[in-house]
């Protein structure tokens, strides 16, 4: 380990490991002491630099006075709340209704009767190779969420997770998150990010999916945060036959945002949906990184990130489809496209196909340009100022995510959000 | 089944054309590299003290670098002491004419359907050809020189045009670009010169044949193109080799430069021996650095590529967009059949205003092997008004081979446009069906098809090479084509 990551991880390893999953997180902490932090020689890392992180000596979070979390709330959206201010769980901000079918707890709240279910799924999915970050929260992080679905059980009212950060000094927070679907279950889920002050933060979140057969979930993870944070985040999903699973990665907050998704297609028949939005302004960066193992046949899978950059901003995407020699009769498909609205900003992409099984329909796509400009002498031709024209233009480019989301107050929620940057 | 049919056919071990050794008493340096060798090749061909620093140069800086591992292909190591750097036919006094040339290296070019014989021409295509690392004949050469344009062997240009072989070469594609342009330009041997004056159209298509005879050899040949104003050029390229079970390495580069308003069109038939078809053993590496620049406002520079033989391919035909409203265009079929890796594309950069490219690529893989494109269109910040478009599609026969596509883009100026697709797909069973339900048979059906979905590209190819490369397509996917 060199001296930079020996004092980037010692900002985590200053505490003991957590109680839960020992053995796992006793392997990790171990492994991390082979590891480095990646750099932009590596061809994962091309396009992000974790320089921006070492700039500052984050403290694990502390404290954080939040009395009120109505601002954050999602207008319309009955919900389940679980609410973390700086990374630990509040129970007096959150509301759970109890179900006998569900299991919704937070890893400081897992009884030892529950133990041995819950580790039997932890940590099965996010590989450590070559991922320090991945590391560093499969040995250190302490807190999330653990939602665990029972058989045939449908939960109507999704769950929203809620982290806040209030903190007075540069400040790191590690969440982890497990979901388990057992057969024909279905869940619905949005996790948010907010931070309530302007400190610089790092936030380092793994979430993992194991979606059992013929279940279904909606995933919604909105990046809210300021323009001081920053974050790696890593999801992976596991799917197994006939199961569905739509995921949404809207990025409006940040200053530098790293994101890691991993589909592992492992069952017939599945169908995956990948959304993506950025848009970003100032000095924003963002990089996802994608990737859609397909290792059985007769699965579908739709990507699609679209990118708004504005000044100075930047973003990077990697989105690759692997089609393993099994996976006969897959159906792939992947597309990224981005509209610069200045010229100082610039995006970076790589759509990558590798594919071992011929018969399949694969494609995928990637555009970059600005905004049309016949589209907006349309707009102005017609009375339409010319700011306005363009936020009816981004709009448009944007639903085309959107508007896939079946919770519609959060749908509504994004669009405001939107709104709201212009 | 069609499609089990067209499988089993492919499996059937097909028949290298091109794999016959020509009996020819050869010169050779010793085997390895060190500087004496590159002394050794630098004094047997006479060379200024300028062009044997570059090269010592060159491979001082070769010795600090390390093999690129990056592309999507699987190889075992190569020992670079175990080649031979220079081997040339030998022959005792500089040819005068043809009749004296060798009549076993004479029957080589005939196997090959290369004529060498000047009455002999159809089409009047002027062709120079390279053996294992020498150049051996130019045709034409007196024709061109009316009009001013140079055609010859690198060896040659050395000797006669030291002046402008010094002011272009290595500009486009420095020894330091990478491990094999740094090998190559320290121990290049031979190669063509190109050089086309101010608004002079070439009135003929210009050719190299490369052809590989040695065991043990590695060939090295260097190709510099450079076109005046206003000028036009079309030039081809033809590699073959024999059938052999060690490997050999083929590291090339070629330069192309195109001032104002110049074109360059440069086209490549490779078919250099793929190895066994079921063991893989054997067969050429082919790790070629081919770059062109657009130096002049409003030049264009045009590369298309037929690639069908060869172990490994490994090569990205780049052009830099310098000058306003310059264009690139890069045209591809690769096919890989047997044990056969290809990790192939482009690169284009664009830099100047109102620059355009165009990238057709279309991968056909089958047997075992891999097809890789990999790419990268970078619109610089000056770059206003650029425009790209690129289209990959690949092709899969049989369900052992896989075909991948590996783009990258990248964008610093809003005002450009950058689309990308990319399809992977096997042979339709609707297409198929289509052509049975109108009388043609399943075999013609998938001729059809892939000659059709490779037609982009090979109608770029000079009418006398698109026949050759169809026939080659055919060859390679033997029994499939019609």
């Amino acid at each position: 380990m060199d001296s930079k990551t020996n004092s980037f991880v010692s900002q985590f390893s200053a505490q003991p490991l957590p109680k839960t999953a020992p053995a796992l997180r006793q392997a990790a902490a171990t492994q991390l002491k082979e590891m480095s932090l990646p750099t932009t020689r590596w061809e994962a890392w091309k396009y992000t630099s974790v320089k921006p992180l070492l700039e500052h000596s984050f403290q694990l979070a502390k404290g954080g006075n939040v009395t009120d979390i109505t601002p954050f709330l999602i207008p319309g959206l009955e919900a389940n709340v679980m609410v973390f201010v700086n990374g630990k769980y509040s129970e007096k901000l959150s509301h759970v209704d109890k179900d006998s079918k569900l299991t919704i707890n937070s890893l400081s709240s897992i009884t030892s009767d529950q133990l041995s279910a819950f580790e039997k799924d932890f940590g099965q999915l996010a590989s450590l190779d070559e991922d320090i970050f991945a590391a560093i929260n499969a040995a250190y992080a302490e807190e999330g969420v653990w939602v665990s679905v029972k058989k045939n059980k449908a939960i109507e009212k999704p769950l929203h997770i809620l982290h806040l950060t209030d903190v007075n000094e540069a400040s790191a927070v590690q969440s982890r998150n497990l979901f388990v679907l057992e057969a024909f279950a279905e869940v619905k889920v949005v996790e948010s990010f907010h931070s309530l002050s302007g400190q610089a933060t790092f936030r380092n979140a793994v979430t993992e999916w194991v979606v059992g057969e013929n279940a279904r979930c909606e995933y919604v993870k909105l990046q809210l945060e300021s323009q001081e944070a920053m974050g790696v985040d890593r999801t992976e999903v596991h799917q197994a036959k006939d199961s569905q699973v739509q995921l949404f990665t809207i990025t409006l907050g940040g200053a530098w945002v790293r994101n890691n998704l991993h589909f592992h297609l492992k069952g017939e028949n599945t169908s995956s949906v990948l959304n993506g939005l950025y848009m970003l302004d100032n000095k924003q960066h963002v990089d996802n990184h994608t990737l859609v193992d397909h290792f059985a046949p007769n699965c579908y899978s739709n990507e699609l990130y679209k990118g708004i950059l504005d000044d100075e901003s930047s973003a990077a995407f990697r989105g690759k489809i692997h089609v393993h020699q099994p996976a006969q009769k897959t159906n792939a498909y992947q597309s990224n496209r981005n509209v610069l609205l200045s010229n100082t900003a610039s995006i970076n992409t790589k759509p990558q196909l590798e594919i071992y099984a011929d018969d399949v329909k694969c494609s995928h796509g990637a555009t970059t340009g600005q905004m049309d400009e016949d589209a907006l002498f349309y707009l102005q031709a017609r009375g339409i100022p010319l700011k306005q024209a363009q936020q009816l233009m981004v709009f448009a480019f944007a639903g085309e995510t959107i508007e896939k989301m079946g919770m519609e107050p959060v749908a509504e929620y994004i669009e405001r959000l939107i709104e709201n940057r212009f | 089944m069609t499609e089990e049919k067209l499988i089993k056919e492919l499996a059937s071990e097909q028949k290298y054309e091109f794999g016959f050794v020509t009996d020819i008493e050869s010169e050779q340096a010793p085997i390895g590299l060190n500087e004496d060798i590159i002394r050794l090749i630098s004094f047997k061909k006479n060379e200024p003290e300028w062009m044997l620093k570059f090269r010592l140069r060159a491979y001082r800086h070769w010795l600090k670098m390390t093999e690129p591992t990056w592309a999507h292909v699987n190889y075992p190591k190569i020992d670079f002491q175990n080649i031979i750097y220079y081997s040339a036919p030998k022959q005792k006094k500089a040819l005068g004419s043809l009749d004296e040339v060798d009549p076993e290296l004479l029957k080589t070019f005939e196997k090959l359907g290369i004529p060498l014989y000047e009455q002999k021409m159809l089409a009047g295509v002027a062709v120079d050809a390279v053996v294992d690392s020498v150049s051996i004949k130019t045709t034409y050469k007196e024709k061109l020189a009316e009009k001013g344009i140079i055609f010859c062997s690198m060896s040659d240009a050395i000797q006669e045009y030291p002046e402008l072989v010094k002011k272009y070469i290595g500009t486009v594609v420095p020894y330091t670009d990478n491990y094999y342009a740094a090998l190559n330009s320290a121990v290049f041997t031979d190669g063509s010169f190109v050089y086309i004056p101010k608004g002079v159209r070439c009135p003929m298509e210009l050719s190299t044949y490369f052809r590989i005879n040695e065991r043990n050899t590695g060939q090295f040949e260097r190709t510099l193109i450079v076109a005046e104003d206003k000028s036009y050029v079309s030039y081809l390229e033809g590699c073959t080799a024999p059938m052999r079970d060690e490997n050999q390495l083929h590291a090339a580069i070629v330069e192309l430069v195109a001032e104002e308003e110049a074109e360059i069109k440069y086209s490549t038939v490779q078919n250099w021996y793929p190895g066994d078809f079921k063991t893989g053993k054997g067969g050429i590496y082919n790790f070629v650095t081919k770059r062109g620049i657009c130096k002049g406002n409003r030049a264009k520079i045009s590369w298309t590529q037929v690639e069908t033989g060869s172990a490994i391919t490994w090569k990205y035909p780049s052009v830099i967009l310098k000058g306003d409203n310059s264009r690139g265009e890069f045209y591809s079929v690769a096919v890989t059949n047997g044990m056969q890796q290809a990790d192939t594309g482009t690169k284009m950069m664009h830099i100047g205003k109102n620059t355009t490219s165009l990238i057709i690529s279309k991968g056909i893989s089958a047997g075992k092997s891999n097809n890789s494109y990999r790419g990268l269109v970078k619109i610089a910040k000056s770059a206003d008004n650029a425009r790209n478009f690129s289209q990959c599609d690949s092709l899969l026969v049989g369900s052992n081979c896989g075909a991948h596509t590996f783009p990258y883009i990248e964008v610093g100026n809003n005002t450009g446009k950058v689309e990308h697709e990319a399809t992977t797909s096997k042979i339709g069973e609707d297409q198929i069906f289509y052509c049975t339900q109108r009388g043609i048979d399943e075999e013609t059906a998938i001729g059809l098809i892939v000659n059709g979905y490779a037609k982009e590209v090979l109608n770029q190819l000079p009418m006398e090479f698109a026949v050759e490369a169809q026939k080659l397509l055919a060859i390679s996917l033997e029994g499939s084509v019609g």
